[in-house]
């Protein structure tokens, strides 16, 4: 009480965003902290330890909820396909390589396949019933990104990229359209749709980097 | 071999056909420069999943952990997935009656799933467990089973509708297939009993399953 009201009287306005950053770097620090044992956890899962099953699922649940609902756009769906995700951890995790990619990797790749294949189907088993051929609809992210409540570091993210590479990154990730249907859809050389993917990726990767330093 | 170093963006992003990704997934067993670069584009693919979070359902916890005490046939999306591509493949073949009358069904249990008012009921017994989705704007719901035990010979699982008026049937099934309900009312129990072959206008089973909409 007594260190409450001298705080108040020294801030007698909290800079609110000063809260902000300091709560940001409180969840970075959690999340770098719970990271580093992902690797671990995958291991004794593969030997079948449930509760390390557990922690895995609380440490990883918001990024494969949140990834399969960006690229479902259905929480029903995005339920079903999470479910799925978790049951392929605990009956793979033996296949999990640290020298490959880190555990949050391996397991944000097996959401995003996972996702992408349930969208490509239906999307799929659609244009043939319609007598269409290709041209998937997908969504477009960056209007989407918008109704996220935590996505502004996302958009954030995507806007340190050129118009391009934030397009072919959005409509490959979010979108799942393959390279040839992004090159398609954007009326771009495959050659150049690969490049933007790649020096895009490259880039966000550096954001990534100036954001968690 | 450059030709397919060109693809590693693409397969970090999930963007390739299965063909494509299976012939770099051979050249990445050889190439280190392209797991080397893999891994760096792999960590830009995962801030974008982790940028993408959302807070899962509390309930989707329990589901999770409940499948992995209790492996084994688990149905839900892999169902409908399955059923997407069985439907496509029929199309390709020269099934055309069988096939249409399959993505209407399918296309009917995907607009279910990815209506925006999707709303899951879980219906709860020793026996399996069973879901049942509807969408009161589509006036429609699909009803699947976990885990149910083929019903013996002679026999058919039978679905209810319950409500102050009576129960009423609501469809016939197999384990493991799905049925489409297209008329019911919130507040009503849903229920599911075994009875003889050809199902019954009233039960005369107990109780297998139920759950509350």
């Amino acid at each position: 009480m007594g260190m409450q009201a001298a705080f108040a009287s020294v801030y007698p306005i909290a800079p609110p965003h000063i809260v902000g950053l300091m709560r940001q770097k409180l969840l970075r620090f959690l999340f770098v902290t719970h990271a580093t044992g992902l690797d671990d956890l995958l291991t004794s899962i593969a030997r079948g330890d449930s509760s390390a099953f557990e922690s895995v699922y609380d440490q990883t649940a918001s990024m494969v909820y949140g990834l399969t609902l960006r690229i479902l756009r259905s929480p029903a769906l995005a339920e079903e396909v999470t479910q799925e995700v978790y049951l392929q951890i605990w009956r793979q995790a033996d296949r999990f390589d640290a020298n490959r990619a880190p555990a949050r990797a391996w397991i944000a790749t097996l959401a995003h396949r996972r996702a992408v294949d349930a969208v490509r189907r239906i999307q799929s088993a659609r244009d043939r019933e319609q007598g269409l051929i290709g041209e998937p609809a997908a969504p477009d992210a960056s209007e989407r990104a918008i109704e996220h409540e935590e996505s502004a570091r996302l958009t954030k993210a995507l806007g340190k990229l050129s118009d391009l590479q934030r397009q072919v990154i959005e409509l490959a990730y979010f979108g799942g359209l393959t390279q040839n249907q992004v090159a398609e859809r954007l009326g771009a050389p495959l050659g150049t749709v690969k490049t933007r993917m790649r020096d895009g990726l490259q880039r966000l990767r550096s954001v990534m980097r100036d954001d968690h330093v | 071999m450059s030709e397919e170093h060109d693809l590693v963006a693409a397969y970090a992003l999930n963007a390739l056909d299965e063909l494509e990704a299976h012939r770099f997934e051979r050249h990445l067993d050889e190439c280190d420069s392209c797991r080397r670069e893999l891994a760096e584009l792999l960590e830009a693919t995962t801030f974008l999943a982790d940028l993408s979070s959302a807070a899962a359902p509390t309930d989707l916890r329990q589901r999770v952990l409940s499948q992995i005490q209790a492996p084994g046939r688990r149905r839900g999306l892999a169902w409908i997935v399955a059923t997407a591509a069985a439907a496509v493949a029929l199309v390709f073949g020269s099934l055309w009656a069988t096939s249409l009358a399959r993505l209407d069904h399918f296309e009917q249990v995907a607009a279910i799933y990815q209506a925006a008012d999707a709303q899951p009921t879980a219906l709860a017994g020793a026996e399996g467990e069973g879901r049942f989705t509807h969408s009161v704007s589509l006036g429609q719901g699909v009803f699947a089973t976990e885990d149910l035990a083929d019903a013996p010979a002679d026999s058919v699982y039978e679905l209810w509708l319950i409500d102050d008026t009576g129960p009423h049937p609501a469809g016939l099934f197999e384990a493991g297939e799905a049925v489409i309900v297209d008329d019911f009312s919130p507040g009503q129990m849903i229920a599911v009993t075994l009875e003889p072959a050809g199902g019954s206008d009233l039960p005369t089973g107990p109780i297998l399953l139920s759950g509350q909409l």
